[in-house]
C-alpha cells in the first residue's frame, strides 16, 4: 500500500500540475485576447481544446475531491480495497462505453459528467462495502469507524435518493431520455447500499456480542438474497425499458446474467439449505459424553475445539424426544452425529449445511440418507423420452419400455421402439403393447441396428420408380399374409394397423391435367413427386419388415440381407439421410397423409 | 468463528511445523498471512523457496482461503498471476482442511503436476510430450525467480 501510494503520489502530482498550467494557459489567453468576460467565455466554450482542458481540470479537481474524502471518511485504503476498486472500476468504465455508444444520439458533455458522477459514486459505494466487509476481521473497533462509516452512509443514501427523484422527476416531466439510464443505475447503487447497511448493522451487532451469534449467516444470507432479488427487478424494468426506447442494452446484459446466476444460485442453495436444515436437531442424534470418550479424536473439525457432550442419561433423554420428534433447544455446543457417524457442533455443522449439504469430513451428502426417496425421484427414470438405438440396449429395461407406451400413438412409431424390445427378456414388454404377440421373437435384433446406422446417402430414383411401383401393386397382398400368421409375427397387428392407415397415393385416379402438372419442370411437381415417392418408400419398408418377420419366421436363421439394402436406401428419401429412423418414417407417414389430403384438394382446382 | 479457527491454525503451526513449509499472518493481519514452501527434492524445484499469500476469508473455514504464489513458478497448474489450480482452493473445499494440508497439497503438486487440469496448457503440453525440457526450464526459473 505504502509503495503504492508513493508511485501514484508523484504521477497525480505530475497530472494536476500539468492540467492547473494548462488551464491557467487557456483562460489567461481567453480573457487576455478579449477584454470582455463574456466574450472570453464565448471564446472558451466554442474552442474545442479549450473546453477539452477545462473538462480535464474537473476531472483533476473530483479526483482530489474522491480523494479528500476518502481521507475524511475511510482513512488509508487497504491495498486489497485499492486493487478491488481498480478491477472494479475497469468494468464499470467499459460498461459505461456501451451504455454511451447505445446514448449515442443523446451523448453530450452532461450526459459524460453524468456518468463521471455516477462512476463516482460507484466508487464510494464498492469502498463503503468493502469496509463494512472487513469489519468481519476485527475484533474491535474504534468509535472513530463507526462515526465515519455512518457519516459516509448517510452522505451515500442522501446522493443516491438526489439523484434517483431527480431522474425520476426528469423522465416525468421530459418523457423517457437517458436519465432513464440513470435513473436505473441510483436504483441499483440504492439497492446496494441497502444491502450494505443491513451488513454493517449485523456485523455491529456481532461485535457488540464478542464474535459470537450463530444466526448471523443465515439473517445475512436472506440479506444477499433480497438484495439480489431487488437487482434481478430493477435490471429487468431496466431491460424492458431501455429495449423499448434504445434498443438491446449491451452494457447492462453481463450483470443480468451475473445477477441472475446468482440469484438462481441462492435460490436453489436455500432450498437445498432448508432441506438439510429441516429439524436438524431431530435428524441427528445427540452424541453422549461416554461416546465421545470413546473416540479417539474429540476435536470438531470445523473449529477445531474440543467437544464436550452431555452424560448419557442426558444424551438418551434427549435422542427419545428426537425420535418422538419433539422440538428441542439445544445449545450450539451439542455434538451432533451425521449418518456417516462423524459428530461436529451443532452450530458449526449449520453454518456449513448452509453452504454445503455433504460430511465436511468425509464428503457424503446428508441429504442421501436422510432422504433416500427425494434422492431416487430426483433421478431421471432410465431411457424416457429416448429413441431406443438397438445398439445400446442388449438388455431393454421392462419399466423403460413401459414408459414409452404414452409415445405408442403413432402407427409408424411402434415398429422402431417395438422392434429393439425384441430382444430376449423384453419380450414381455412389447406384449403390453401389440396385444396378441407371440413371445417367439429374437432373431431380429440386427434390423433395428441398420435402421440406426443406415446413413446411406445415394439416392436412386430410378430404383424407387421401380420398386414403388412394384410395392403399390402388392400392398393388398400384405394384410392376408399377416392374416395367415397372426398369431406367430412378432408385431403382425401394429404392421397391420400401419399399413391400412397410411396407403400410397392411388395414382389411376389422377386426372390426365393433374398427371400434366405433375409431369412438369415446377417446383411444387417436383416436390409433389418426391412426396408421392416417399410415401411409396414408406409403404416398402413397411412390408420389408413385414417380409422379414414372416420370412425368419419361415426359416428360422434366416438373415434379412436383400431387406437391408432396401432399408439403408430409406433416410435419403426427401429428407436428406442421417435423421433416426423412426423420425423419417414419421415424417414420411405424415407425408404421405398430407400428400393425399392435398391430393384430394387440389384435384378440384383446375391448375394441377 | 473465523479468527478463533485462525488462531487456532497459528497455534498448532507453531507447535507442530510441516516438515518443508511454514506459514503466518504478516505483521497483525490475521486473515491475511504469509507461507513459504520448499521446493520438493525429487521435483525440479528442489532448492527453490517460494512464497505465498494467503487471504483468509471471513467465513472461513466454510469458505477456502486464497492462496497464490508471490514467487514466479513454471508449473502447469500455476499461471503467471500466482493463481493455483486446485480443486480443494475451489469446490472441493471442506472445512476439515486446514492451512498446513493446503500447503501440503500444493507440496505434492509441484511434485506430481496434473497436466489433465492445467491452468497454462502450454505448459502442461510440454509437461506431457517433452518431460526434459520441462525439467530444464522449470529448473531455470526456481533458479532465477525462488533462489536467495
Amino acid at each position: 500500500m505504502a509503495a503504492n501510494s508513493r508511485r501514484t503520489t508523484p504521477r497525480l502530482a505530475v497530472y494536476g500540475l500539468a492540467t492547473t498550467l494548462l488551464t491557467v494557459g487557456v483562460v489567461a489567453s481567453a480573457f487576455t485576447l478579449h477584454d470582455h468576460f463574456y466574450t472570453g467565455c464565448v471564446l472558451l466554450s466554442q474552442s474545442g481544446v479549450a473546453m477539452m482542458i477545462l473538462a480535464n481540470m474537473g476531472l483533476l479537481l473530483m479526483i482530489l475531491l474522491g480523494k479528500l474524502l476518502v481521507r475524511i471518511f475511510l482513512g488509508q485504503l487497504r491495498a486489497i480495497e485499492v486493487e478491488r476498486l481498480y478491477e472494479q472500476g475497469w468494468i464499470a468504465v467499459t460498461e459505461t462505453c456501451l451504455a454511451l455508444a447505445i446514448l449515442r444520439d443523446e451523448f453530450d458533455a452532461a450526459t459524460l459528467t453524468l456518468f463521471v458522477f455516477l462512476l463516482f459514486c460507484k466508487l464510494f459505494h464498492w469502498m463503503l462495502a468493502d469496509r463494512v466487509s472487513f469489519m468481519e476481521q476485527q475484533t474491535h473497533l474504534t468509535a472513530l469507524f463507526f462515526v465515519r462509516i455512518s457519516a459516509l452512509s448517510v452522505l451515500l443514501f442522501s446522493v443516491d435518493c438526489l439523484m434517483l427523484s431527480y431522474a425520476v422527476g426528469n423522465t416525468k416531466r421530459y418523457g423517457a431520455t437517458m436519465m432513464v439510464v440513470f435513473g436505473f443505475e441510483y436504483a441499483l447503487l440504492l439497492a446496494r447500499f441497502l444491502a450494505t447497511c443491513a451488513k454493517f448493522v449485523l456485523n455491529a451487532i456481532e461485535l457488540v456480542r464478542g464474535g459470537e451469534w450463530e444466526d448471523k449467516q443465515a439473517l445475512l444470507f436472506y440479506v444477499e438474497l433480497a438484495y439480489d432479488l431487488a437487482r434481478l427487478v430493477v435490471y429487468l424494468f431496466f431491460f424492458a425499458a431501455v429495449m423499448a426506447y434504445y434498443g438491446p442494452p449491451i452494457h447492462i446484459l453481463r450483470d443480468l446474467y451475473i445477477t441472475a446466476r446468482s440469484f438462481y444460485n441462492r435460490c436453489r442453495d436455500w432450498v437445498r439449505y432448508r432441506k438439510a436444515m429441516q429439524n436438524m436437531h431431530l435428524r441427528y442424534p445427540t452424541v453422549s459424553q461416554d461416546d465421545l470418550d470413546a473416540m479417539s479424536d474429540t476435536t470438531c473439525i470445523i473449529c477445531r475445539d474440543e467437544m464436550t457432550g452431555p452424560s448419557q442419561e442426558q444424551a438418551d433423554i434427549w435422542n427419545n424426544e428426537r425420535r418422538a420428534g419433539l422440538a428441542q433447544n439445544l445449545s450450539g455446543d451439542t455434538p451432533k452425529r451425521l449418518p456417516c457417524s462423524h459428530v461436529f457442533h451443532f452450530n458449526c455443522l449449520r453454518s456449513w449445511l448452509e453452504r454445503q449439504q455433504s460430511c465436511p469430513t468425509c464428503r457424503h451428502s446428508v441429504l442421501d440418507d436422510t432422504a433416500p426417496a427425494e434422492g431416487n425421484r430426483d433421478e431421471p427414470p432410465p431411457a424416457r423420452n429416448e429413441l431406443p438405438p438397438a445398439r445400446d440396449i442388449p438388455q431393454a429395461h421392462p419399466v423403460a419400455t413401459e414408459t414409452e407406451q404414452p409415445q405408442l400413438q403413432g402407427p409408424l412409431r411402434p415398429q422402431s421402439h417395438a422392434l429393439p424390445n425384441t430382444a430376449p427378456g423384453s419380450a414381455p414388454a412389447s406384449d403390453s403393447t401389440s396385444g396378441n404377440v407371440a413371445p417367439t421373437a429374437g432373431q431380429h435384433t440386427q434390423a433395428p441396428t441398420l435402421w440406426h446406422q443406415s446413413t446411406a446417402t445415394r439416392l436412386p430414383l430410378a430404383d424407387e420408380q421401380g420398386l414403388g411401383g412394384t410395392g403399390a401393386a402388392a400392398i393388398p397382398e400384405m394384410p392376408s399374409l399377416m392374416a395367415i400368421f397372426p398369431q406367430t409375427v412378432t408385431h403382425g397387428p401394429l404392421l397391420m394397423h400401419s399399413l391400412r392407415d397410411f396407403p400410397a397415393p392411388d395414382l389411376t385416379t389422377l386426372s390426365d391435367e393433374q398427371i400434366k402438372a405433375l409431369e412438369s419442370g415446377s417446383r411444387a411437381a417436383v416436390e409433389e413427386r418426391i412426396r408421392i415417392l416417399s410415401a411409396f418408400q414408406v409403404q416398402i419398408s413397411h412390408m420389408v419388415v413385414a417380409l422379414t418377420q414372416v420370412q425368419s419366421l419361415s426359416t428360422v436363421r434366416a438373415t434379412p440381407t436383400t431387406s437391408r439394402q432396401t432399408e439403408s436406401m430409406l433416410p435419403s428419401v426427401g429428407h436428406g439421410g442421417a435423421s433416426p429412423a423412426s423420425a423419417v418414417f414419421d415424417n414420411a407417414g405424415q407425408a404421405s397423409t398430407e400428400q393425399r389430403q392435398e391430393h384430394q384438394a387440389k384435384g378440384k382446382e383446375p391448375d394441377i | 468463528m473465523a479468527l478463533k479457527r485462525i488462531q487456532k491454525e497459528l497455534r498448532d503451526l507453531e507447535r507442530d511445523p510441516p516438515s518443508s513449509c511454514s506459514a503466518g499472518p504478516i505483521g497483525d493481519e490475521v486473515f491475511h498471512w504469509q507461507a513459504t514452501i520448499i521446493g520438493p527434492e525429487s521435483s525440479p524445484f528442489s532448492g527453490g523457496v517460494f512464497f505465498l499469500s494467503i487471504h483468509f476469508p471471513t467465513d472461513y473455514p466454510f469458505k477456502p482461503p486464497k492462496v497464490n504464489f508471490t514467487t514466479r513458478i513454471y508449473h502447469p497448474n500455476i499461471n503467471s498471476n500466482g493463481s493455483i489450480c486446485l480443486d480443494i482452493l475451489r469446490d472441493q473445499w471442506s472445512p476439515a482442511l486446514t492451512i498446513s494440508k493446503v500447503l501440503l497439497s500444493i507440496c505434492s503438486m509441484l511434485t506430481d503436476p496434473n497436466p489433465d487440469d492445467p491452468l497454462v496448457p502450454e505448459i502442461a503440453h510440454i509437461y506431457k510430450t517433452d518431460r526434459d525440457r520441462y525439467d530444464t526450464t522449470a529448473r531455470e526459473w526456481t533458479r532465477k525467480f525462488a533462489s536467495k
